[in-house]
């Protein structure tokens, strides 16, 4: 069934020309027309964001959408992108149908009424996916969450229950599972099993946030709950008198009362929320559909003037038909807060319908369980200002490593505020909690010292570290001499590749994987080469000889397996440690940002006569002492720069532009192949190139050869190149790569003469892509002669 | 828990299907494995082993494995490849050599006795030869009653019936027409069946029978999230429109429905009448009632070289015509021509609760690039400046 043009958002929207909107986002346009075949309307979002409208095809179980759910054949969707933060932001996808049937699908963003749908596309983050992919892999990815929508498969079989997703909130309601679980029992048990109310003690854990409740930075603490039946007349005095007390205080925020209500025990609740309540009317609607009583529980708060402060924290505990991800409970906590600050609110019980609501997350509080803070010092200096991309666990403690070693010219960029699960690991301790984590870094180090002169203060960027790579803050990259990307982002780590930097900024890249088993901080050499991206995949080349690192890439090839439907291709080195799921003891974390902040002043000292770059590897080594004990090691290992080549392509037998393809090999390898082509002339040689072809940057990199098998023969005018044990070798390096190193191309000397491609050459290839083209990668060859080498490119057609 | 899945591969005319049940038992039915860089015929050849080799599961010393091999019958578009693709003899004599590609290790083997046919008129090919020397050795160890005729690699299942000299005493595992199974590899599925409609008995024993009438002709019934016969699909060999229109007579509409029906005798006018096409041009109507037992939403899947409006049998242009005209345009898809001709790609469907779906999944365009890596390593390739 074709969606009639009225039934389209994207028909009120203006149209737009994308050429207008830079060379990135014109050239998506063309990729988009390019991959769906068909007409691809540009129209305009906002001021700064475009959308592309189209078409997808989708395929549907053959008797129809699993359950009648209206998926239809043929999709409108939309992909809208960012002017300046595409390609490294992600376009968003939306659904162009106004009948879109949100309330039966899982996996979307919660929209204000009356926007597109926002189809949630992964799991983490998707720009970091984004980051490691093309557009023509979003679409692909739509194409299968919508064929999943149709088949009953957004959540997989056995999967549990996705919680609504909260973009958009201004706090914090911070309580542990276990007391919400507890004080729903209770709840129940006053009510036989049906919706009821009762009532919440919270404190606000921020005092500027007492009067306004629009802005953000809202979070509560909640204490204990009372059963609607209880006598809150002596908590209601108390309360009342601390809160007299305190408000001279400059730092103690009031303690305030909220609702909480919860729907029936024995009716779940199937509706996914594609649209969250913006104001009270809203609210008490979507509590209407679910029988839960919050227009009551609201008049029983006037009547009891349980009102301290203006916001009016509201906590709805919905029972689902499955325990939610990560859970082993099935009801969910929605929690919001009321501008409750309509002045005849106790005289007329209820508040108004157009008064604000707004979602608060829900967070567990911290453990009483506080790690100890490392203290790292050293006599070396560094050199310059630091530019710090991150200020989660990583991040801060380097930055406090800096900070305490009297390094103070430190700008941190985050743009996250700090979470109680966050104390785990991160430097800073709780006081910091709501905080801005760049923010409070900067504080932290201020506090530590008095009178810091203005040229080494620390300093703060609370936005993305896109607004200073590509936005308007790009001109004060001259004032840093050094660079620490901290941050586990795919996203970052692209725009960092990607971006043209000052030169004499050096760049830095860390992170932590294997659970903490494995850190990796990247230094980049003069002219940044080797990149960093370079350094990244000559790690998964070391695995192959370091058993400690073949068994981090081994483990994360089974994860990548596992997961079905949110399959990472290939793996950035780093995670994201800001999860309160993942499993990191701090003192690991330490154990790699000491190693990480020592060896990198160590080098950057050196720097200046320093020809190559730099790998800091620390990893748990089998062999340990003699009680079985794992060694720690920390080495230190120059990279040297890598041979850059502009790839060609062959076209119709002629060679032709291959579309900005590039070829980056390791200098050994190099070496290599020099040396078999100068120990085999006049005969020709040859072999294979291991190695990771990245599609989206249209790198291909190249780490290591195998030699020709001995079934191969060279002579003056040619090279055959055999294939004993060719796959078994191949094989072999994949394994132990973590499936993330593989046969890139085939490479052959031409010792007499120069090396440009011939007949014979172009043959080959071809040979080669008719077997790479159907599955979707490119073929390369290069060819080594004494005047250079040259690599030809030919992507899949 | 995976989801269930069927994949036709283009092999030109010829059958060979991987069906994937949703513990990751894998069944092959019938094989016309070519290799794609050895065959300079067809440039468009697909590598069928190599793709096989990247997706079926490992046993515990690392051999490739597939829990069935189903030949409909013995004809070389239905058994090429057997002998270089696929592992016999007993399986403790594996050998992997270094410049061939792995074979695959086949746990039960499951086969109709016309194989043993002796008719002068009927000669095995080389590979049908291979095959038939293989069920041998696998015959005589359950005869012997060998403890060895329990352990994969050694498991065979007779299609039909256990009266001949071959296969008398063979009872536990011979399934007869009109009968379903499942189980597969000596383990019972519980979401997963076969309903065997042929060959019959007159036909496997008559010398005047050709072997494409006494095919295996099985229903596969997928049950998925509970939902009974959620997937259905019919294979059918070669069996031409008489063995359809006996199926007919003797079926109960549940066992003849189907949501994926594979063209028999890919795609030729023999389903729907006798050939030559000029001298029998209208279908049979039992041809049409069978094509009737689609339910919504069904396609037909032709195993075949592209089809070309000519006189070509098979495929048959006239017979491509009955089949869209049954389930539309959209629903007929042709091996050959997926998604190219110049590249034909294999066609996956995966079972859903309410019928099967085209599947583009990650998996199956990675099982491809290992499988195109492979393909290159194996070919030797020859450079040289001028």
């Amino acid at each position: 069934m074709a969606t009639s043009e009225e039934n389209l958002f994207s028909a009120a929207y203006a149209k737009e020309d994308p050429a207008s909107w830079g060379q990135e986002i014109e050239a998506a346009f063309a990729e988009l027309r390019r991959i769906t075949g068909g007409e691809v309307r540009c129209v305009h979002w906002n001021d700064d964001y475009v959308a592309a409208a189209f078409t997808v095809k989708v395929d549907l179980p053959s008797r129809g959408p699993v359950g009648g759910v209206d998926i239809r054949a043929e999709e409108p969707v939309m992909l809208v992108f960012s002017r300046r933060d595409y390609p490294e932001r992600a376009p968003m996808v939306r659904s162009d149908r106004k009948d879109f049937p949100v309330s039966r699908l899982s996996h979307l963003n919660p929209v204000k009424a009356g926007q597109p749908p926002y189809l949630c596309m992964h799991r983490g983050s998707y720009d970091d996916w984004f980051a490691e992919h093309t557009l023509e892999d979003v679409v692909t990815r739509l194409r299968g969450w919508l064929r999943d929508a149709a088949r009953n498969r957004l959540i997989p079989e056995g999967d549990r229950f996705e919680p609504t997703r909260i973009n958009n909130a201004i706090g914090a309601a911070i309580f542990s599972p276990q007391s919400f679980k507890n004080w729903i029992n209770e709840g129940w048990k006053s009510t036989g099993g049906e919706p009821g109310y009762g009532f919440l003690l919270m404190s606000l854990l921020d005092r500027d946030k007492r009067d306004p409740v629009r802005d953000g930075g809202f979070p509560v603490s909640v204490w204990r709950f009372y059963a609607k039946e209880e006598d809150l007349t002596e908590a209601h005095k108390a309360v009342s008198k601390l809160n007299s007390l305190i408000s001279e205080s400059d730092s103690l925020a009031p303690l305030c009362f909220g609702v909480l209500c919860w729907s029936s025990r024995d009716l779940p609740i199937t509706e996914y929320f594609g649209q969250l309540p913006e104001n009270v009317s809203e609210l008490l609607e979507l509590c209407r559909r679910h029988n839960i009583p919050l227009g009551a529980a609201l008049s029983d708060y006037a009547a009891r003037d349980l009102r301290q402060i203006n916001g009016l924290p509201v906590i709805l505990g919905l029972v689902r038909h499955q325990p939610l991800i990560r859970s082993d409970s099935n009801i969910e906590p929605l929690c919001f807060v009321l501008d409750g600050s309509a002045p005849d609110f106790t005289e007329k019980r209820e508040l108004p319908e157009e008064a604000q609501v707004s979602a608060l997350i829900q967070r567990s509080p911290l453990t009483p369980e506080m790690a100890r803070n490392i203290s790292g010092t050293g006599d070396d200096a560094l050199p310059g200002r630091i530019l710090l991309f991150g200020g989660g666990a990583l991040g801060s403690k380097l930055a406090m490593h800096y900070g305490r070693s009297g390094h103070t010219a430190l700008t941190t960029v985050d743009p996250a505020n700090l979470s109680p699960h966050n104390f785990v690991r991160h430097a800073l301790l709780a006081e910091r909690a709501g905080q801005n984590k760049a923010e409070a870094i900067k504080r932290s180090i201020e506090a530590i010292y008095e009178g810091i002169t203005e040229s080494q203060k620390p300093d703060a960027h609370t936005g993305s570290a896109l607004d200073l790579i590509k936005g308007e803050q790009r001109a004060k990259l001259g004032d840093y001499s050094l660079l620490i990307d901290a941050t586990a982002s795919g996203m970052v780590n692209e725009a960092v590749v990607r971006a043209t930097l000052p030169e004499g900024l050096k760049v830095v890249r860390c992170g932590i994987a294997d659970r903490g088993k494995v850190g990796l901080l990247a230094v980049e050499g003069p002219r940044r080469n080797p990149r960093v991206d370079d350094v990244n995949v000559l790690v998964y080349d070391i695995a192959i000889d370091e058993p400690a690192l073949r068994q981090w890439l081994e483990r994360e090839r089974k994860q990548r397996e596992e997961q079905v439907g949110a399959v990472l291709d290939e793996i950035t080195i780093g995670m994201s440690c800001s999860s309160d799921t993942m499993r990191l003891a701090d003192d690991l974390v330490s154990w790699h940002a000491s190693t990480f902040s020592a060896g990198l002043r160590k080098l950057l000292n050196r720097m200046p006569e320093s020809r190559t770059g730099h790998l800091i590897l620390n990893y748990h080594a089998e062999q340990g002492d003699d009680h079985g004990n794992e060694s720690l090691v920390s080495r230190r290992i120059p990279i040297e720069p890598f041979l850059v080549l502009p790839a060609q392509a062959v076209d119709d037998w002629r060679v032709c532009d291959a579309g900005g393809w590039q070829v980056r090999i390791r200098s050994q390898t190099v070496r290599e192949m020099r040396e078999r082509l100068q120990r085999a002339a006049p005969k020709e040689t040859g072999g294979l190139m291991i190695g990771v072809a990245h599609s989206k940057r249209r790198i291909i990199y190249v780490t290591r050869i195998i030699d020709a098998p001995p079934d191969s023969k060279g002579t003056s005018s040619g090279f055959r190149r055999g294939t004993r044990r060719l796959p078994q070798a191949v094989d072999a390096i994949k394994k132990a790569s973590g499936g993330l190193l593989g046969y890139v191309g085939d490479w052959h000397t031409h010792p007499r003469g120069s090396g440009r491609i011939s007949t014979t050459d172009i043959k080959a290839m071809l040979q080669t892509k008719r077997d790479f083209d159907m599955a979707g990668i490119p073929t390369f060859i290069l060819i080594a002669s004494h005047k250079g080498f040259h690599a030809y490119v030919s992507v899949p057609e | 828990m995976s989801d269930a899945s069927i994949t036709y591969f283009p092999v030109g005319n010829g059958d060979t299907s991987l069906i994937r049940l949703s513990d990751k038992t894998a069944i092959i039915i019938d094989s016309n494995i070519r290799h794609a860089s050895r065959d300079e015929e067809d440039k468009s050849c697909y590598d069928v082993h190599a793709h096989l080799l990247a997706e079926l599961e490992r046993d515990s010393e690392g051999r490739p494995f597939t829990d069935a091999f189903i030949l409909s019958h013995p004809d070389q578009d239905h058994c090429r490849g057997f002998e270089s693709t696929f592992h016999t003899g007993p399986p403790d004599t594996y050998k992997k050599k270094d410049d061939e590609p792995e074979k695959i290790i086949i746990s039960e083997l499951w086969f109709s006795r016309r194989i043993f046919a002796n008719f002068e008129e009927e000669e095995l090919c080389g590979d049908a030869e291979v095959f038939l020397k293989e069920a041998v050795r696998r015959i005589k160890l359950y005869k012997s009653k060998d403890p060895k005729r329990h352990l994969a690699g050694n498991r065979l299942r007779v299609i039909g019936y256990g009266d001949s000299e071959m296969t008398e005493g063979l009872d536990e595992v011979t399934t007869p027409p009109g009968a379903s199974i499942n189980l597969i590899n000596n383990s019972l599925k519980k979401d997963f069946a076969f309903f065997i409609h042929a060959p019959f008995k007159h036909h496997v024993d008559s010398r005047w029978s050709p072997r494409n009438n006494t095919s295996i002709v099985l229903q596969a019934r997928f049950d998925v999230d509970g939902v009974a016969r959620a997937s259905l699909a019919l294979f059918g060999g070669d069996a031409c429109w008489e063995i359809w229109a006996a199926i007919l007579r003797r079926s109960v509409r549940e066992t003849l429905e189907w949501d994926l029906f594979l063209a028999p005798h890919h795609c030729s006018w023999s389903f729907f009448n006798e050939t030559p096409y000029e001298e029998h041009k209208v279908p049979q109507d039992s041809s049409l009632e069978v094509l009737d037992h689609h339910r919504e939403g069904a396609s037909v899947v032709a195993s075949s070289k592209p089809i070309k409006d000519d006189d070509d049998n098979p495929p048959h242009y006239a017979a491509k015509a009955e089949y869209v005209r049954a389930v539309g345009t959209d629903h007929f898809i042709c091996t050959g021509e997926h998604t190219s001709e110049d590249k034909p790609l294999p066609v996956i469907f995966a079972m859903t609760s309410n019928g099967p779906v085209k599947d583009e999944s990650a998996t199956a365009s990675r099982v491809r690039s290992a499988a195109a890596v492979q393909s290159s390593l194996r070919t030797p390739r020859t450079y040289g400046h001028e």
